[in-house]
């Protein structure tokens, strides 16, 4: 059976955040503060991630869209602004297609449409992306610095690096869910429905982005219908570790929506 | 691929799509319906599998129409 640990934080419209590839929902801990100063913000943990469970190590991202459904549904929340990031970004935007009614508005981070038309990153990025669930979760947090963080990060903000990575650790993930989680990343491919996409939009991108490159920011914001697009010019991937006052301004977006 | 029959196949996937979708609510809502075990389980995860192994066909499918 498959079981969802959710938590809820703060009061006002309702905020739900998915997080990416095999992180809990915890690793959402720079963003919750903000956005609760204003909204209700609803974190949860993926399936086969930190406390949920699984019934298959075989997901997709239309399952996991299924179980951000469930999740809004346990917390009585008919509509939701919807946050998702990386992974979590795909995932959300198979609930603004399968569930428009659940979306109130929608910030894609650091994600992409998927399909032949999203932009690959490196190869290098590939192979140890690959390799990473094989490693030891020290050894795989620190040689992920490289491609999770922009230069500026590695060069002025160690600390915060290092606080990233020891929450992390806090929170190792399977490798299955791991495994399960690229499978799905894989499979994901929303290009050509994405003018289907009806809620208001914002998408967020680090211009130093390897792991995601920043142009499939731009093909998200060029064909999801009034999207806009914020570019973070000193980001890596982990953006939000990078330049945090962004949440600000994501908070500012939801409430704009109302 | 002509514009036209790039169009008619994304229809066709996408009332596939649709299709599959309705198919899965139709277990779900037969599962809470009947309410007992173990008829509930079976159809959510035959529900379940439905989705799934749709969505990997639709994933390959859309695949080949944006190549």
């Amino acid at each position: 059976m498959t079981g969802l640990h959710w938590e809820s934080t703060g009061t006002g419209a309702p905020v739900l955040l998915i997080m990416g590839l095999g992180l809990s929902g915890g690793a959402w801990w720079r963003t919750v503060p903000v956005l609760s100063r204003s909204l209700r913000v609803i974190t949860f943990d993926n399936r086969g991630v930190g406390r949920s469970r699984a019934r298959f190590h075989s997901y997709t991202i239309e399952a996991m869209a299924d179980d951000a459904v469930s999740v809004l549904d346990a917390a009585g929340i008919e509509q939701a602004h919807v946050y998702g990031f990386s992974l979590g970004g795909m995932v959300a935007q198979q609930l603004a297609l399968r569930c428009p009614g659940r979306v109130r508005s929608v910030v894609l981070g650091a994600t992409h449409a998927g399909g032949p038309r999203a932009v690959r990153p490196g190869d290098d990025v590939i192979a140890f992306f690959r390799r990473r669930a094989s490693l030891p979760a020290k050894q795989a947090a620190r040689a992920s610095v490289a491609f999770n963080y922009g230069p500026r990060c590695r060069r002025e903000h160690q600390d915060r690096i290092a606080e990233d990575i020891r929450r992390r650790l806090a929170h190792p993930f399977p490798e299955q869910a791991y495994r399960a989680q690229m499978f799905a990343a894989a499979l994901h491919n929303c290009y050509r429905r994405l003018e289907r996409i009806e809620a208001p939009t914002l998408v967020v991108h680090g211009r130093h982005d390897r792991v995601v490159p920043v142009g499939n920011a731009e093909i998200l914001a060029e064909r999801i219908p009034g999207a806009e697009l914020r570019i973070l010019e000193d980001s890596g991937h982990l953006y939000s570790t990078e330049q945090p006052e962004v949440d600000v301004d994501i908070a500012r977006f939801f409430r704009s929506v109302g | 691929m002509s514009p036209r029959i790039d169009d008619v196949l994304e229809v066709a996937i996408n009332a596939y799509d649709d299709v599959i979708r309705r198919s899965c609510d139709l277990q779900r809502t037969l599962a809470r319906v009947l309410g007992f075990e173990p008829a509930r389980s079976i159809l959510n995860t035959t529900a379940d599998l439905t989705r799934d192994v749709a969505a990997v066909q639709l994933s390959g499918a859309r695949w080949l129409l944006d190549s």
